[in-house]
């Protein structure tokens, strides 16, 4: 056999060969192609409902957070954020990008409103041990009064109610008569009543915590604005709280500890101390309380000596519940 | 005589040289047609795979009460407005029998039927041979609760369209889905 068959068979070969092996590779580059495809369009998917997530998240300790945000990087690729709409009606459009594939998340939302804790009068005192000790010209209302002092439109309330017909006698009992006398609302003087509690406190207290806008520790406040009448806040104050001096504020206002208020203090809204075992509320001077005060805890001890005024005030509330945000968001729909 | 014997000699060598080099490209042509049908294969199941988790993940969307119409494992019928109308759509998905898919050479390859209201999409095969659809609550158990589902786990069985050797090439595609609508 001649060279020159040997080397065209040679190359017949090595064709045949370089076409397979050329098609192998072709479609095992294909295949792959296939396979990273699908990778990147679902990282895409997980990138975009990452991102809706996130600013959800950051939507909660935000509550005036709208717009657009582009660029936000995570998981190998990024996400573009877009916002709009009012609490009621929110739309949060997620985009992510992951190399080539794109995808977008949209999502309608509403805002929950915060849930206040139930109004039953101007002072509720929720305990399984009452220590008073209250002196001065303690002056507490049930009667509807605005924040300006003038009447407000709803039905009085009891001044005082507490939780139990026994302490609501004991409450009584233990008054003196010129404080008695001061004690309006509901029933005329001392407006003092008893309803069976059945709220779960702490979970009305974990909620509100959750929406908090405002966190302080402990400490004496004696100025500073805990909310505005038309920006009210949901505050949170951990431990030992002295409120003093010009010190206001408008909203909810939680204390997980003992709550002692002083000089002109005024605040606009719900005070709700709260504590698990002891409580000791001691209030002087001349502030006062325009909503509803609660006090819950196994042992509440109330002592009170100045001019302080706890008054019933459904403007007050209405303010509070019409401007509160919660930090809860209802998710109606959510395409992916 | 022996340059009959030389030329004897050179023909069975050429002969069996132009065998080899036929057995070759048969090989190659076959190796080929298997290659290209496997990836057939793997592109068809990324396809399915791709319009079922579409449409599942839309369970519901948009859709105010339970979605689920009917949910057994070989149908799935549910609510959702699968095209941002703002109306409410029925998607239905079950797979025909195999008469559907009879001009393919597969005699077990049929058809996933999607239904959108009373709008029947039936493509081509792809060589789907088989679907499960199975439901599950929130802590992976099997329910057949409407109101108890929250996973929904679709298995899709893919063979190539075409026979390889005799036989059909098979892969197996699962894939669960939490739709956020429900």
């Amino acid at each position: 056999m001649s060279g020159k068959t040997m080397i065209i068979l040679a190359l017949g070969f090595s064709i045949i060969t370089s076409f397979l092996i050329l098609k192998l590779n072709a479609n095992s580059k294909e295949g792959l192609k296939t396979t990273v495809d699908h990778f990147e369009s679902i990282q895409s998917r997980l990138i975009a409902n990452s991102g809706a997530e996130t600013y959800l998240e950051k939507m909660r300790r935000n509550k005036s957070l709208k717009g657009i945000f582009n660029n936000n990087v995570i998981m190998g690729g990024y996400y573009d954020i877009d916002i709009s709409g009012p609490d009621s009606l929110l739309t949060i459009t997620s985009t992510g990008y992951f190399d080539n594939a794109v995808h977008q998340s949209i999502i309608r939302a509403s805002r929950e409103p915060v849930e206040l804790p139930p109004t039953l009068g101007a002072l509720y005192i929720v305990s399984d041990v009452l220590g008073l000790q209250l002196n001065g010209n303690l002056d507490i209302g049930g009667t509807d009064k605005n924040t300006d002092g003038t009447l407000g439109p709803e039905p009085a309330l009891p001044g005082v109610v507490l939780d139990d017909p026994s302490d609501s006698a004991y409450f009584i009992n233990n008054i003196k008569s010129k404080i008695a006398n001061d004690i309006e609302g509901f029933g005329g003087s001392p407006s003092v009543y008893s309803t069976p509690d059945t709220t779960d406190w702490e979970a009305v207290v974990m909620n509100t915590i959750f929406a908090a806008d405002i966190t302080v520790p402990s400490g004496t406040y004696s100025s500073g604005t805990f909310g505005t009448p038309t920006d009210p806040k949901i505050t949170f104050m951990n431990g030992e709280i002295h409120l003093s001096g010009t010190c206001q504020g408008d909203g909810i206002m939680i204390i997980n500890g003992n709550l002692t208020m002083s000089g002109d203090f005024t605040y606009r809204g719900i005070i709700l101390v709260y504590d698990k075992s002891t409580i000791d509320c001691q209030i002087t001077g001349n502030g006062g309380v325009y909503g509803t005060t609660i006090l819950v805890g196994s042992n509440v001890d109330l002592h009170a000596t100045g001019n302080a005024g706890f008054y019933y005030s459904s403007q007050a509330l209405k303010n509070a519940q019409l401007n509160l945000k919660s930090s809860r968001f209802d998710i109606a729909s959510w395409w992916e | 005589m022996n340059v009959v014997l030389d030329l004897v000699g050179s023909v069975i060598i050429a002969g069996l040289l132009l065998l080899m080099m036929f057995n070759a490209n048969t090989y190659q042509s076959n190796t080929r047609f298997a290659s290209d049908s496997e990836l057939q294969m793997q592109q068809n199941a990324k396809t399915l795979a791709d319009i079922v988790s579409y449409d599942l993940r839309k369970i519901g969307y948009e859709c105010k009460t339970n979605p689920f119409l009917v949910a057994d494992s070989e149908r799935v019928s549910y609510y959702a407005d699968i095209n941002r109308d703002g109306i409410q759509d029925v998607v239905t998905y079950y797979i025909s029998d195999t008469t559907r898919a009879s001009s393919t050479p597969n005699p077990e390859d049929r058809v996933l039927i999607r239904i959108v209201n009373n709008d029947t999409i039936a493509g081509p095969s792809l060589g789907l041979t088989k679907v499960r659809f199975s439901y599950y609550n929130d802590v992976g158990t099997p329910t057949s609760d409407f109101n108890e589902i929250r996973f929904v786990k679709a298995e899709l069985w893919i063979e190539s369209v075409e026979s390889v050797d005799n036989e059909y090439l098979f892969t197996y595609w699962e894939l669960t889905i939490s739709p956020r609508n429900i």
